[in-house]
């Protein structure tokens, strides 16, 4: 069957019959009159005029969108939601602590809680200012402190240490500092209950008397 | 361009029509039931069933008039594309139980008048031939002369009916006319 219609399809054209076709084809046209009976006409009319009773009698809803319209409406509304709410969370969560400006030998101090440094202790060197920004986030603190402004400046001095002493050579610890033990240092006033298990990296500052001095927050490899 | 307005002004009038009155609904069925039954008859279907196919598409109409969007054409080709649908499923129905060409309408008494005045002036055995011919053709062929010579259709219009670009329409009418050709060349040689 299709050998047959492609060689019908092969064979050359011949112009004069195409006309012939083409005028036949007018003609056939010209002559075609007919048209569906008068009674389908009127079948539609009352057809037109039942649907038209029935859309009046519907209470009207709007313009309806098509499901996939609504369900995709639905969910980008849901994740929206979850992308703000996400957002708020990490906004309370974020404390930010600024990189330590100023020489620490200025803040330089005595600590009365040496037992609080542990770790491994860095070279001297290391206790030069940072230009890095230094984040850590500390869940359930909604404000930061008085303590915390400070700390924005860079090393901070402990409590109870005197900067009147002489540094002599300074030595800095990279130490992780348990979250209760900043309430106890006084750096923040959250309540240790709520920091209990977090656990934060700092470099501490001991002077030659090997008490501590100061403290400096410091991001670690993995959260940079 | 005068055409070109008086199609965007009817175009845009046509869903007006339908939403508002009855007489609009009306004026729109005067308006393009004779092409559509004439264009079922011409694919071979019975008056019977053209003049159903006439019916559903214009209720489909009726029932969701917001599916017809004037930026994707014209209403006419809107009304042909769905006859043309339901006419295709028509045929796919019932191919197994008849052949297509038994199912070519016979010309009623208005057709039958005006052929057998043709026949007067020796015109009218030609057309015979040519119409069954056409009725022979296999179905994209055939849609295509008749959407664009019987229907005087343009390219463009027919390319959104069928559903296919309108370098397609052309070459198919193009073959169409071919297997014409031919068809009516066979015809010739059994008759003499």
């Amino acid at each position: 069957m299709k050998w047959q219609l492609w060689r019908r399809l092969r064979a050359p054209a011949a112009p004069e019959m195409e006309a012939e076709i083409a005028a036949g084809l007018a003609r056939l046209h010209a002559l075609e009159q007919r048209e569906a009976s008068p009674e389908l006409e009127q079948i539609l009319l009352r057809q037109w005029r039942e649907h038209r009773l029935a859309a009046a009698a519907q209470p009207s809803r709007g313009k309806v969108l098509p499901v996939w319209l609504r369900v995709s409406a639905g969910l980008a509304a849901l994740l929206l939601v979850a992308g703000l709410w996400r957002l708020e969370v990490r906004r309370q969560a974020r404390v930010d602590f600024s990189p330590a400006r100023a020489h620490p030998a200025a803040h330089v101090s005595t600590i009365a809680q040496p037992h609080l440094i542990r770790g491994q202790a860095s070279s001297a060197e290391a206790a030069k200012p940072a230009l890095h920004l230094v984040r850590h986030s500390i869940r359930h603190s909604a404000k930061p402190s008085p303590a915390l402004a400070l700390a924005q400046r860079g090393w901070l001095p402990l409590p109870d240490s005197n900067p009147q002493l002489p540094l002599g050579r300074a030595m800095v610890v990279t130490v992780r500092i348990p979250g209760p033990m900043l309430t106890s240092l006084g750096l923040v006033s959250t309540p240790a209950r709520s920091l209990r298990g977090a656990s934060f990296p700092a470099q501490v500052l001991i002077g030659e008397d090997n008490f501590a001095r100061a403290i400096r927050f410091v991001q670690t490899r993995e959260e940079k | 361009m005068l055409a070109g307005d008086l199609e965007f002004t009817a175009r845009a009038a046509e869903p007006e029509e339908l939403a508002t009155s009855e007489a609009g609904f009306a004026a729109l069925y005067r308006r393009h039931q004779p092409a559509l039954y004439r264009f079922a008859l011409q694919m071979g279907a019975r008056p019977q069933i053209a003049e159903e196919v006439v019916q559903e598409v214009f209720l489909e109409l009726i029932r969701r008039p917001g599916h017809f969007l004037p930026s994707q054409g014209t209403v006419r080709g809107y009304l042909f594309g769905m006859g043309r649908n339901l006419l295709r499923n028509y045929w796919r129905r019932h191919r197994s139980e008849t052949s297509w060409d038994q199912l070519v309408s016979e010309p009623d008494d208005q057709g039958r008048a005006a052929l057998a005045l043709d026949e007067q002036r020796d015109q009218g055995r030609q057309l015979r031939d040519l119409q069954i011919a056409l009725a022979a053709l296999p179905w994209r062929y055939r849609e295509v002369l008749v959407i664009c010579d019987l229907q005087e259709i343009n390219y463009h219009e027919a390319a959104r009916i069928l559903g296919c670009r309108p370098g397609t329409v052309a070459s198919r009418r193009h073959r169409g006319y071919k297997l014409l050709q031919s068809r009516l060349r066979r015809q010739r040689k059994e008759e003499s």
